[in-house]
């Protein structure tokens, strides 16, 4: 034995001689074959009820399937004919752009919003937290029509926000709908968004912002550098819920504005069901909406990555 | 460096007091140790210093300023949590340079502070973990180290020790206490372990329900409790204590009747025992002073005789549970007595050691002349008494 004691006689840091067992270790983690027999109803609800409507859809996209006339019923595979539609489509890569806009600024505008009251809401007065905290949530819980319905009479010609700004005539969803039907998508998931955060806030000790607070810490310093790094993971994972979400939010901007004026506000969801009931083209419909997909699926796989959330 | 004063604080939660009435003056450079059962307010009355709490009634001085209603970070305070309060998402390095980076301290010298805050802490290996990777000890260790590498006006602890093996809270307790030399940086210190408080505090302020009991040094409080409480509670084990009565004899000679004896009393005890209304009063024997006979010194005039019911022996010494009638008291026996349970055991004490006690109110009704304490005192200086040896070699020689 050498004389040489490790640090405080604590911390066993050095290399210890020992002969750890070899062979199979027994807190790996095994398959388990009979729990396939456990898994099966499951597994075949998920086959029949969302793998295999979900694959026909995205095969219907590659065909020569409408509404109404002779392709309705004897549809055939085409390959890449309507692919070859999609990537001349200057209106579908306009949507794009509007897509990315439209959730982008949601996104943005709901979780800095939601986060802002989160903070706000977790010093205020019980009386308080109450009131507000119920508002924001009913804003939440409103089903997409009466959100549509209720920003579109406020933006319209003669609308509330019109009255308030003196100028009745101005009809803001002409003169600027993409900023109002975001604000209205924004309106609607902040409650959400706050929810979520204010649960998240409470896990933060609160001797640990005492501490801070001792350290003379502004506000600022302390949720930079303390609340929002332990909460990260919650903000990573509704930024991609929020995300997700919005690029669904078909009714509220369907009621708003049809995707109008002028397609100033055609997100892909829209554009989709546009061509498929519109144009009755169902195959270029459902072609659109794979788009859509592709790039659901892809944010996701990055959110999921960089959350580091396992699932 | 700063003077702390309390004054009448009280602090209710709902309509229970944690804190009630607390005067209290902490000169500057002075190292103060609250001490008290769980739950007497230790916490919050340090939390109320800090500023964490807001008194509801009375004031808080720190340098003749009224800091009532200063914030905890404008108060420059360096406070050690009970529970840590350790910030998860850092390392350990970046826990430690929080408190300065956000006070925007040199920046050049923070790594050299760090590191030599960490080798005094025995951290040097685990700066680069979290504190969810860290043992009990090891995070208190952390929190410690948090506030060591401040120089603030005042120390704030709580309980900062209480995590640690008994090996490593002895040599933390050592470089505590010779940081505050060094620093001499005014220091309130929590703790439940009267070792502690009574090895490490200039004074010591017992608290009991929310109320300070007393305040004054280890051997002030050790010699001359001021009631039952303090003196059950100072000195381990703890006190006997066991009732009386007070008889005169014809000559005049003042003695005790208790556990089947009668004690003749000191002079100066049978004078204040006199002037005391009781006449039954409660009489505390420090199991330290109750002798084996074989051993005893020549004051040792009272003799008892009790049957040993249960030993501790811990090496050097050994702690004697001795039924004597109807009372069980702790002796302290030297290694040669090698009584066994269910053995008679004859014991002798120094009446003069005796306390006595209000039995009503519990109050201390004999004060005791300062020589008594000579030789609890020399104990208590070696105690305290710090080798001048790097910390590496008294690692080993733990
Ligand atoms: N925030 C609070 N709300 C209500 N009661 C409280 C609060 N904090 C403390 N108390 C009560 O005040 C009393 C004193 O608590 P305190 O934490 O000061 O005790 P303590 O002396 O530090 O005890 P321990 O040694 O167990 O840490 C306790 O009865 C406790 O229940
Ligand atoms: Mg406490």
């Amino acid at each position: 034995m050498s004389a040489v004691t490790p640090a405080f006689g604590l911390d066993v840091l050095g290399k210890p001689r020992l002969s750890v067992p070899t062979g199979r270790r027994k807190d790996r983690a095994r398959f388990q074959w009979g729990s396939l027999v456990l898994l099966a109803p499951a597994i075949v609800l998920l086959l029949g009820l969302f793998i295999y409507p979900a694959a026909y859809a995205f095969y219907l996209g590659f065909t020569n399937l409408r509404l109404i006339g002779p392709t309705a019923v004897h549809y055939q595979f085409t390959g890449t004919a309507n692919l070859q539609t999609l990537v001349h489509d200057g209106v579908l890569w306009n949507s794009m752009w509007i897509t990315a806009v439209f959730v982008g600024g949601s996104v943005v505008g709901a979780v800095i919003l939601g986060m802002v009251l989160a903070l706000a809401l977790r010093t205020a007065t019980r009386s308080v937290r109450v009131v507000a905290g119920g508002v924001i949530v009913v804003c939440w819980m409103m089903p997409a029509i009466s959100a549509g319905l209720s920003w579109y009479a406020a933006s319209t010609a003669g609308g509330t926000l019109a009255t308030i700004l003196g100028t009745s005539s101005s009809d803001f969803l002409h003169s600027a709908p993409l900023v109002v039907v975001t604000a209205a998508n924004c309106w609607s998931q902040t409650g959400f968004v706050m929810l979520v955060f204010a649960a998240a806030l409470r896990n933060v000790p609160g001797e640990v912002l005492e501490s801070a607070k001792v350290e003379n810490a502004s506000a600022w310093q302390t949720f930079r550098k303390i609340s929002l790094p332990i909460i990260w993971p919650v903000v990573v994972t509704t930024v991609l819920i929020v995300v997700l979400l919005s690029l669904g939010n078909f009714a509220l901007i369907y009621i708003m504005t049809q995707g109008g004026p002028l397609n100033a506000t055609n997100i892909l969801p829209v554009y989709s069901y546009v061509q498929a009931f519109s144009f009755q083209d169902l195959a270029y419909g459902a072609l659109v909406g794979n788009v859509l997909v592709v790039i659901s699926t892809v944010l996701a796989a990055i959110y999921v990555k960089l959350s580091r959330v396992r699932i | 460096m700063a003077s702390v004063r309390f004054e009448g604080v009280w602090k209710l939660f709902g309509d229970l007091p944690a804190v009630a009435g607390l005067d209290l003056d902490i000169d500057d450079g002075e190292f103060v140790v609250f001490v008290g059962p769980s739950g007497c307010g230790k916490t919050t009355s340090l939390r109320l210093l800090a500023g964490l709490e807001r008194p509801s009634y009375g004031s808080i001085w720190i340098d003749n300023d009224d800091v009532t209603r200063l914030p905890p970070g404008k108060r420059d305070i360096a406070m050690v949590f009970q529970s840590y309060a350790l910030y998860p998402n850092m390392t350990v390095e970046r826990n430690l340079a929080f408190g300065p980076t956000v006070r925007r301290e040199d920046k050049r010298e923070l790594p050299s502070r760090v590191h030599q805050v960490a080798s005094v802490l025995g951290l040097e290996l685990l700066l680069d973990r979290k504190p969810a990777e860290l043992s009990g000890g090891q995070r208190q260790r952390v929190a410690l180290g948090r506030a060591l590498i401040r120089q603030p006006r005042l120390f704030l602890m709580d309980e900062p020790l209480s995590n640690l093996d008994a090996a490593l809270r002895v040599q933390m307790r050592e470089e505590l206490v010779r940081l505050h030399q060094l620093l001499s940086v005014t220091t309130v210190y929590v703790t439940h372990d009267q070792v502690e408080a009574m090895t490490m505090g200039d004074r010591v302020a017992v608290m009991n329900g929310g109320q300070l009991l007393q305040v004054g040094t280890p051997d002030e409080l050790f010699e001359n409790p001021g009631d039952l409480f303090v003196a059950t509670f100072v000195g381990t084990p703890k006190m006997n204590t066991f009732s009386a009565e007070l008889t005169s004899d014809r000559d005049g000679s003042t003695a005790i009747r208790s556990l089947g004896i009668s004690v003749p009393v000191t002079d100066w005890q049978a004078a204040q025992l006199l002037q005391g209304r009781t006449q039954t009063p409660v009489v505390g024997l420090r199991p330290s002073d109750l002798h084996w006979e074989a051993e005893a010194s020549p004051e040792c005039k009272a003799h008892l005789k009790g049957v040993c019911s249960m030993i501790e022996r811990l090496g050097a010494e050994s702690f004697a549970s001795v039924t004597i009638g109807d009372v069980v008291m702790k002796a302290r026996l030297p290694r040669a007595c090698r009584v066994n349970a269910d053995e008679p055991i004859d014991l002798a004490f120094d009446p003069a050691d005796l306390y006595f006690f209000d039995p009503q109110l519990g109050k201390a009704i004999v004060e005791r002349p300062g020589a008594a304490g000579q030789k609890n005192q020399e104990l208590q200086q070696n105690a305290t008494a710090i080798p001048d040896i790097a910390p590496s070699r008294r690692m080993v020689n733990q």
